[in-house]
């Protein structure tokens, strides 16, 4: 799908968007798939309601980031209305000028001191 | 307490019911396009909290559901009444500057025709050499409230690239229009009082002891740098940040025209009008394909401008924060 957006445009995504992208990164989903995938990546930290997923999935949808998909992974396991999405190319260049930009500031906070060399804070390894 | 789906078979359809009424919170647009995956979505969660952790688990799942339903359904009328509002003032400001150009064209078109016919045959129809005054006197400022809306339907098109510096830079070049009115409109009543006096705009000498017209005359020219700045700037941002499906030049060449006006004018000066009837009508026929181009580009900008369908509206800002 064409967009008029560059990515850097869209930046800073917020947690809710980039974190479908995230959801969508491996693979088309539907809706409730990508609510498991958030939960599951953040160990249930991130809990988004299906409001905060259906506006931004329809906001997504209008920038190009994603897309719907018109084909099943088995029909036959699968409820067939549910609907499918998919990254776009232009998707999958947002989410990725994202995570650099956050990578960017995560080696802003390890110069700063303000991450812990091996594992000293609760809830954050190996951040390099 | 905890159970399984069997224990609360009622809970979920109950639950399943309430929340298909909620919707009706959200706008229909919005309803109509994902309420049903959204219905479906709800269904799922409620089976799996109820089976992980009863009707406790599905209580905290109610609570997350009613805030986040609470918060989106509010985001998203504001949301969608911004959009109607934008696209509203995005469609009214391409229909002004395609009218208000239309009927600049209109009268300048007028104007040249006269002008030309003068200097072609000088003893034809000498009192129409005044029909600039009276334009300038009645139709400039109709034209500036056109032109104003097309600015406003303009900004109102880029707002989502723009952001800030699109506000400031569109206002400084209202103001410089609104300046340039007044200048005008000074300098207009002075001569629209005496217009009856004289041989053309250009040769007449104007009683104007208190210097009315010197002053509407810099005022203009001061209103007239202002939009330039304002405009300029407002184009050179539009450019890079391309705020219209076409031509994104043209708010640039809108910004530029108050230049090619001012050289009209210095050029006006320097051959000394109202010495010479055919050099009067020259300046006048210069200064009108000035002008006349200046109207045209207004009604270029309203037809790149101008949406195609609702697909071709600016797309609504990803900016969708969770209800957490």
């Amino acid at each position: 799908m064409a967009t008029r957006y560059e990515p850097e445009s869209l930046l800073p995504l917020t947690p809710a968007v980039f974190h479908i992208l995230l959801a969508l990164a491996n693979g088309e989903r539907h809706g409730y798939g990508i609510m498991q995938e958030i939960a599951a990546t953040t160990d249930g930290q991130m809990r988004i309601g299906p409001g905060t997923l259906y506006r931004s999935i329809k906001q997504m949808l209008a920038a190009g980031m994603i897309e719907e998909s018109d084909e099943r992974p088995d029909p036959t396991l699968d409820d067939e209305r549910r609907r499918y999405y998919r990254l776009t190319g232009f998707g999958r260049h947002v989410a990725q000028a994202e995570a650099m930009r956050l990578a960017r500031l995560v080696r802003e906070a390890e110069a700063r001191r303000l991450l812990p060399e091996t594992g000293g804070m609760p809830g954050i390894e190996g951040v390099s | 307490m905890s159970g399984t789906p069997r224990d609360l078979p009622w809970a979920l359809g109950l639950s399943v019911l309430i929340y298909r009424r909620l919707l009706v919170a959200y706008p229909p647009a919005f309803r109509h396009e994902y309420g049903a995956q959204m219905v479906q979505v709800f269904r799922d969660c409620c089976r799996e909290t109820s089976y992980r952790g009863g009707a406790v688990e599905l209580g905290r799942f109610w609570l997350l559901a009613c805030g986040d339903l609470i918060v989106s359904a509010l985001a998203e009328r504001r949301q969608e009444e911004w959009h109607m509002t934008r696209t509203h003032w995005i469609r009214l400001g391409s229909l002004a500057a395609i009218v208000g150009g239309a009927v600049a064209t209109l009268f300048v078109g007028l104007d040249l025709i006269i002008a030309i016919a003068q200097l072609l045959d000088e003893k034809s129809h000498i009192g129409l050499a005044l029909f600039p005054v009276h334009i300038v006197s009645w139709a400039s400022p109709a034209l500036i409230l056109f032109y104003i809306l097309a600015l406003l339907g303009l900004q109102a098109r880029g707002a989502d690239r723009m952001g800030a510096v699109g506000w400031i830079a569109i206002t400084t070049a209202i103001l410089g229009m609104l300046l340039t009115e007044l200048g005008n409109g000074l300098t207009s009543v002075v001569m629209y009082s005496q217009a009856n006096g004289c041989r053309t705009p250009l040769d007449c000498n104007f009683y104007d002891p208190n210097h009315y017209m010197k002053m509407g005359y810099l005022v203009g020219l001061l209103g007239s740098m202002v939009f330039m700045v304002g405009m300029i700037a407002y184009g050179i941002a539009a450019l890079r940040r391309r705020i219209l499906p076409r031509q994104n030049w043209l708010p640039l060449v809108v910004g530029m025209m108050p230049l090619l006006n001012l050289a009209a004018s210095i050029v006006a000066l320097l051959v000394s009008p109202g010495t010479d009837y055919a050099g009067d009508q020259k300046v006048m026929i210069m200064l009108d394909t000035v002008t006349l181009a200046f109207a045209i580009v207004w009604i270029l900008l309203g037809l790149a401008m101008r949406p195609r369908g609702d697909s071709d509206l600016p797309a609504q800002a990803v900016t969708v924060e969770p209800a957490e």
